[in-house]
């Protein structure tokens, strides 16, 4: 069981999340040993339910990003 | 509570050295000789500066022999987590991959402000690697551990900050909090810790981890000695871009205000899901003796904690993808897979992650139309054993370490000031409590905390590392 996760929660399957660091590492072009793609894996799947979390809902178009943050001036 | 030992005490310390009572040199070698002969047990500290030190205090005993100004914070020894840098002193973050760099060539920002009130820097401290943690069971360095009981976690990742606090080495330290790292070790040692508003403190100089959600930030055993600590280290440092364009606002004279008329409201919903008793009865406490009206929720918390994690191994990963992929056998390996994995993730988790940032601020802006201080628990538990994977909660194991941060992360994901107080509860491990304020009310905060100082409520216990 990976941290933080639940059975109902677990959903990206080990071999898509080894598919997915593989490629993405080819993407970035990031030498990426295949000792180590197990173990991002894990933790891939793991990323993956928490962004479920919020994903699953998306914030309405108009939201925008806040890239540079800022907490906000007092009221 | 139990006298505080005058070692512990920042401004009584700085007292004694300015009237004459002690020279800064007695002070400093008395903290130099409590550590030599405790931290084998609790690694602390990963470098000291003996001679240094030593010959600094011996500088401020000149320079008040002679009638100069002595600064507030004369011949107060301290210590700051290793990734600050320090003047002639390489800075590790917590890894041996950094090993080999250069020595910095000036002091970080908060670490020379604080060297300009006339404080003494004894050393380095111990922290989870790179930051990325909640334990300071550090692959490189060996675990800091918890002066209540040494066969505990620490917390992290400023584990060796709230140790060395906790244990009387220093009466003030340094760390830094991305998502709990200054509230969860503060929490588990026992000792208080303030976690500014993002964007108020300068980071110059400090190792980052995640740009957007990075602040630094004081641990120490009094909330005046905390509140000094911040005053001191407010102002403008141009070369943060971060930093927010504000002038000081200083919390120490007021600090003994109180805070009546202040509207206060315990957090309910994901702040109490999870929680041992202690904790849960440790922040009711809190909340009662602040005079909590109402328990209010937060509702997008938990998607909030989890875009945190998901936003921290997004900017972790880019921030160490060129280290990585020269140097990734050096590293943790624990670490080095939550980084890897956090650069390959999509990138439109990361956009969405922002886009709800924007939103749960709103929601939070929303609860600070109505209420001025919330309470929450800093940490669902106390600390657990070193080596511990998991806890039991409500019939359940669950992980001990990916849990610590349930509480602190959605609140520095959103820049929110907030305060972990240690709360005299009388069981054996002590457990902290968040003090949340809207932005910039730090000032706030540190009264609340001053007024549960004084009723006894919170406060940190004397150790035997004499």
């Amino acid at each position: 069981m990976l941290p933080d996760v639940t059975d109902r929660e677990r959903g990206m399957e080990d071999i898509e999340a080894e598919r997915h660091a593989v490629a993405a590492a080819a993407f970035l072009g990031f030498p990426l040993p295949p000792g180590r793609v197990a173990g991002v894996a894990a933790n891939l799947q793991l990323l993956a339910v928490h962004a479920a979390r919020f994903m699953d809902q998306p914030s309405p178009p108009w939201l925008e990003p806040a890239p540079v943050f800022d907490p906000g001036s007092p009221e | 509570m139990n006298a505080l030992p005058a070692e512990h005490d920042a401004n009584t310390l700085a007292a004694q050295v300015r009237d004459g009572t002690r020279s800064a040199g007695d002070v400093v070698r008395d903290a130099l000789d409590r550590i030599r002969r405790h931290d084998a047990i609790l690694n602390c500290f990963t470098l000291l500066r003996e001679d240094e030190a030593l010959a600094e205090a011996d500088a401020v005993d000149r320079a008040i022999a002679r009638g100069q100004a002595a600064g507030p914070l004369s011949g107060v020894p301290f210590a700051v987590k290793n990734l600050f840098d320090v003047t002639g002193v390489t800075t590790i973050a917590g890894s041996s991959v950094l090993a080999g760099a250069p020595p910095a060539p000036r002091d970080a920002d908060a670490v020379a402000r604080l060297r300009r009130a006339g404080a003494v820097l004894l050393g380095c401290l111990n922290m989870d690697e790179f930051a990325y943690g909640f334990s300071t069971e550090n692959a490189h360095h060996g675990d800091t551990a918890n002066p209540h009981d040494p066969s505990r976690i620490a917390g992290g990742s400023s584990g060796g900050s709230a140790a060395a606090v906790a244990a009387g080495f220093v009466p003030l330290s340094l760390g830094s909090d991305t998502n709990g790292s200054i509230r969860v070790p503060a929490s588990l040692c026992g000792v208080y810790g303030l976690k500014p508003t993002f964007g108020r403190l300068s980071r110059r100089g400090a190792f980052p981890f995640v740009h957007s959600l990075d602040h630094v930030g004081p641990f120490a055993r009094t909330v005046r000695d905390l509140s000094l600590c911040y005053d001191l280290m407010q102002g403008s440092d141009p070369e943060d871009p971060a930093q927010a364009r504000r002038a000081p606002e200083p919390a120490t004279p007021d600090l003994e205000q109180g805070i009546d008329g202040s509207r206060v409201a315990l957090l309910g919903g994901w702040f109490r899901r999870g929680a041992s008793a202690q904790a849960l009865r440790a922040a009711d406490r809190v909340a009662a003796a602040l005079g909590a009206a109402e328990t209010v929720e937060l509702p997008d918390a938990e998607r909030a904690r989890s875009a945190a994690f998901c936003l921290t191994g997004a900017e972790g990963g880019a921030l160490h993808r060129d280290r990585l992929a020269t140097d990734m056998d050096r590293y943790d390996p624990a670490v080095r897979d939550r980084l890897l994995a956090g650069l390959l993730q999509p990138a439109g988790v990361a956009v969405e992650a922002q886009r709800l940032r924007s939103s749960f601020r709103a929601q939070a802006r929303d609860l600070f139309g109505r209420v001025d201080l919330l309470v929450a628990p800093a940490t669902p538990f106390p600390a657990v054993r070193r080596g511990q994977a998991t806890i039991e909660l409500d019939g359940q194991q669950v992980p001990a370490r990916a849990n610590m941060g349930l509480y602190t992360q959605p609140i520095s994901f959103i820049g929110l000031p907030a305060l972990s107080v240690p709360v005299l509860d009388g069981e054996d491990l002590p457990i902290g409590v968040q003090i949340i304020g809207r932005p910039w009310d730090e000032a706030l905060l540190l009264r609340a905390a001053s007024a549960l100082e004084r009723a006894g409520i919170v406060g940190c216990r004397t150790l035997n590392f004499r």
